[in-house]
């Protein structure tokens, strides 16, 4: 039987102990569909300002376009991050990373671990950060930034943030080769909960949908009437109200990239005007706090 | 003499950045020991993912006294002037030489003696300057430190002479210190040391190698080790060794296994998913064929390394499963659909679809074959609505360096010709001065088909490279052009194949085609002087690519070729001179001749030189394009020109055999000019 500390939700449990032990607070997910842990307002809100700030979460991500009928063994269009967010940076977060690799069980003295160059660039959030992606024996768990601009206004101090997926942590501690072979809740036999109990379904489902079935002259109404009411909102000073409309539309724009209706020569300009109503909330939650 | 040791030690710089940033290094140092009148026996640099380090060899422990010559004022200038000159000298009036500079006047002169100073006073401030001056291709910042590095600076070791230097950092956090630190993981101590030979031999011990070509050298070594016993070679590959051995502080090598269930995808997959992925080498047998292994190059030393590489194999499975899923997807779907599905998938905004693009190459292969009979119409059009199929399929989506490739395996599959798979993987090519050109016909046909659609769209809708961008590779494009034209022996004119181009384009307007043809054979001409810089005399070039310049690539290169031998001999030279003594004699006479001769005037050199002129001609007429026997035919002329010279005086007081000769001349010039490009010369 498998400990439970290594089953998805005991990673989670060890990862929610560590970092609480940090000083972090420990949140929970955004109760909106978005594409990265990254968009939760307690990161990207909060990577802004000068403000210290400690936080951690687990964020359940949908990118619609990742999607694959739940065939592919490590591709799905819905999957969950761990989402640390350290601000300002500490002189020793690597170790501090390291040491919570170990908290799950990877020890770094048995394991190939390095950290491999990979900036990081979110085009509708106007963001920017330089980090790695963190490799295990070859597999990329985490991703690790130093934010340097969000909403194109540069951060200030610099806060980092890692990010580890999930998924492909517990394959490594699982050695597991299947997203939906991974153990859920650590139990063995009659009582066992497997990822693909949990998601399976969901994933072929959503990719019909996503792929196939979503309407998109209704997704596309919805996307021109997500924008307006961000723009409006925004014009009575309520920043956070606003950035949902935002997070709205970002993830509209992901159904209809994922169908397929967004030429390649479109795509850059709704990217754009997603990125234009983020640097708006941005500014106007700096203002409300009264940051200049 | 001593030394100074430097190391910035910080948290992992990309591996892509250290090469550059290690030479950025030696000559920072150099450039501010020199400004600091330090002499120094040697600059060593080294870089790794983790520390940069320098180190100076034979330092002076302070400057050697010496003596400024400073020139001040004119001796007659404002007293203003002299007396601020004099006070920033620190000298007196008679203290000051008076020195005369020729042709300006008396100027005064103050020698100052400067007394060296200590070494260690600038040492410090030498690195603050360093790091704050430094250039990377992306910087960053951290924390809230106000510096920027590639990555976040943990520690900074700076010895002189066996003591701290102290750095004035803004940022008291990062504190110069004589210590370092170990490997990560294998080895997470601090380190104390006093020299270089002591901070390399400590950092060895301790699981890293500072010097990167010693990293390299070690990857391979124990890459060959571990392949020697099993008779198998790894695949070369000079960007993945240096990528790697940025990755790691102390390389160890593993072997990993490939399924055999994977092993009958394309190696291209493999090997590309192995690298771009992984940043695996890939393994060949002894007959070049990719054997089912990688490589792996660790950064850590286990007593057993089969977990490290039991994940590394779990990885690649996922990966390849990935990939076969892509191939099982898309070998499944004709090309031909594949291609119908480009439709809107941009080409360039103003140019169309990849589809159209497609349908233009069926039009354009199959025009050019009628300057180029390199293939069937029917294959050339097949093949060009193929080319680009492959873009639109999962594999390529993953990996857009198969591009290409992943097409002529699917058409192969699919049963479809082999010239036109061969086609399709080729059409790309040459993609730069190294890469391979296509010598199968049907494969340079649309190699060419493709970039002169290319240039000609493009310079059609008014997009043209500048010096500094050139975001559609157009000069790559142009070059690519020259290459096949060159290596494919292609005689053929520029202007016939652009106007086919550019016929396809059905949105262009007929007025424009004179002027956008005569822009892309300009650029075209810009690139070929550029090719042809390196194989020729540059006046040669010029002469060849003038304005009259017809856009046979090929006939210019033998004509370069031809004109470069025969000038490299006498006889070139004696006719090249005698060509520009008739040109001079003509350039400084001002009389107007109709062409007409009248032989009935000549004296017996005039006539020598006149009948063989006329049997040149005559011998010329056959040989256009022959630069080779041109230069013999027209080495004829040598002996009667330099006949008429000694014998003959051209500007004689009779209006009508001045006339006369000069006619002569003029004809003996032409015939020069008609056969080859003297005038540049």
């Amino acid at each position: 039987m498998m400990e439970s500390s290594r089953s998805f939700q005991g990673i989670i449990l060890n990862l929610q102990n560590f970092w609480a032990k940090q000083g972090c607070a420990i949140v929970q997910p955004y109760d909106m569909e978005i594409g990265a842990g990254t968009f939760h307002p307690a990161t990207a809100l909060k990577a802004l300002g000068p403000k210290p700030w400690r936080v951690a979460f687990v964020q359940p991500c949908r990118r619609p376009k990742d999607g694959r009928y739940g065939e592919n063994p490590n591709r799905t269009g819905h999957y969950y991050q761990f989402q640390v967010l350290l601000k300002p940076s500490p002189e020793n977060v690597q170790q501090l990373y390291l040491d919570s690799l170990e908290a799950i069980g990877i020890d770094p003295l048995l394991n190939d671990i390095r950290f491999v160059e990979d900036d990081w660039e979110g085009p509708t959030l106007g963001a920017s950060g330089n980090g790695w992606e963190v490799w295990c024996n070859g597999a990329e768990v985490s991703q690790f930034t130093y934010f340097q601009q969000m909403g194109g206004i540069l951060c200030n101090p610099i806060s980092v943030e890692l990010t580890y997926g999930l998924e492909r942590l517990a394959l490594v501690i699982q050695k597991k080769e299947n997203f939906f072979d991974l153990s859920w809740n650590g139990v063995s036999g009659e009582g066992a909960i497997t990822y693909g109990d949990m998601f399976h379904q969901n994933e072929r489902e959503q990719s019909v949908y996503n792929f196939e079935q979503a309407d998109t002259g209704l997704l596309l109404r919805h996307f021109q009437e997500v924008e307006k009411e961000c723009s409006r909102i925004l014009e009575h000073n309520l920043a956070l109200p606003a950035y949902d409309q935002c997070l709205k539309a970002s993830h509209l724009f992901n159904l209809l990239d994922a169908r397929g209706v967004i030429s390649a020569t479109e795509r850059p300009s709704y990217i754009a005007r997603v990125r234009e109503l983020a640097k708006a909330c941005f500014l106007k939650d700096l203002n409300n706090q009264g940051v200049e | 003499m001593a030394e100074f040791l430097l190391e910035i030690f910080s948290e992992e710089i990309p591996a892509k950045f250290q090469p550059l940033a290690q030479e950025q290094l030696r000559s920072m140092v150099e450039e501010k020991l020199k400004k600091l009148h330090l002499d120094y026996d040697a600059i060593e640099t080294f870089s790794g993912p983790r520390r940069l380090t320098a180190v100076v060899k034979g330092l002076p422990l302070r400057q050697s006294d010496r003596v400024e010559e400073r020139k001040g004022p004119r001796v007659e200038a404002p007293h203003s002037a002299i007396e601020g000159f004099l006070a920033s000298a620190g000298i007196s009036r008679k203290e000051c030489a008076e020195i005369e500079v020729p042709g300006k006047g008396v100027f005064l002169f103050a020698k100052i003696s400067q007394k060296g100073q200590k070494t260690e006073k600038f040492l410090g401030e030498m690195v603050q300057e360093i790091i704050s001056e430094f250039f990377w291709p992306k910087a960053m910042r951290w924390g809230t430190h106000s510096m920027t590095w590639a990555r976040p600076i943990r520690n900074i070791l700076a010895l002189f002479d066996g003591k701290t230097v102290q750095v004035p950092l803004e940022d008291l956090a990062i504190l110069s210190t004589r210590t370092t630190q170990g490997h990560r993981f294998l080895s997470p101590h601090t380190l104390e040391v006093t020299d270089f030979s002591d901070y390399e031999k400590k950092l060895k011990e301790n699981y890293v190698i500072v010097d990167a070509l010693k990293r390299r050298a070690k990857i391979k070594d124990q890459i060959e080790g571990i392949l020697k016993a099993k008779k198998l070679f790894f695949k070369e590959d000079e960007e993945l060794l240096n990528e790697v051995t940025g990755l790691v502080e102390w390389p160890k090598v593993l072997l990993g296994k490939i399924e055999d269930r994977f092993m009958v995808l394309p190696p291209e997959v493999l090997m590309t998913s192995m690298k771009v992925h992984q940043r695996y080498f890939s393994v060949l047998d002894n007959h070049e064929n990719l054997a089912p292994f990688f490589l792996v190059v660790s950064s850590m030393e286990t007593p057993d390394p089969s977990q490290i590489v039991d994940g590394n194999e779990r990885v690649l499975r996922a990966r390849l499963r990935d990939a076969t899923f892509f191939w099982d997807q898309d070998v499944k779907v004709p090309l031909p659909k594949w291609s119908a599905s480009l439709k809107n998938r941009i080409f360039h905004a103003e140019l169309g679809s990849l589809y159209d693009k497609g349908e233009r190459l069926k039009g354009l292969g199959t025009t050019l074959l009628l300057h180029l009979p390199l293939a069937e119409a029917e294959n050339a059009r097949e093949a060009a609505g193929l080319l680009k199929a492959d873009l639109a399929t999962a594999m390529v989506g993953e990996f857009p360096e198969l591009q290409g490739i992943m097409g002529s395996y699917y058409a192969k599959a699919q049963g479809v010709k082999a010239s036109v798979a061969q086609a399709i993987r080729d059409h790309y090519a040459p993609m730069g001065p190294n890469d391979f050109c296509p010598t199968e016909p049907l494969s340079v046909l649309m190699a060419l088909a493709d970039k002169l659609d290319t240039l000609v769209g493009f310079f059609g809708v008014g997009i043209f490279p500048t010096a500094s961008k050139d975001p559609y590779a157009l000069r790559r494009t142009a070059l690519g052009i020259i290459r096949i034209v060159l290596e494919g022996q292609l005689d053929v004119k520029l202007s016939d194949l652009l106007m086919a181009a550019y016929a396809q384009y059905g949105f262009f307007k007929s007025a424009d085609q004179v002027k956008t043809i005569q822009l892309v054979q300009e650029f075209i001409r810009d690139r070929l002087k550029v090719y042809f810089k390196p194989l020729f005399e540059h006046d040669l070039i010029g002469a060849v690519l003038g304005d009259k310049w017809d856009g046979n690539i090929l006939r210019t290169h033998e004509e370069l070729m031809a004109l470069g031998a025969f000038l490299a001999e006498e006889e070139g030279q004696n006719l090249l001179k005698a060509y520009k003594r008739v040109a001079n004699i003509l350039k400084q006479s001002a009389d107007v001749t109709d062409g007409t001769i009248d032989p009935t005037l000549f004296e017996t050199p005039e006539i020598v030189l006149y009948e063989t002129l006329k049997r040149v001609e005559k011998d010329l007429v056959p040989l256009m394009g022959d630069c080779e026997k041109i230069f013999t035919v027209l080495g004829r002329m040598n002996t009667p020109l330099s006949g008429f010279f000694d014998n003959v005086l051209v500007q004689v007081e009779d209006p009508s055999v001045r006339l006369n000769r000069l006619t002569l001349l003029m004809l003996v010039k032409k015939t020069f000019e008609k056969s080859l490009s003297f005038e540049g010369l």
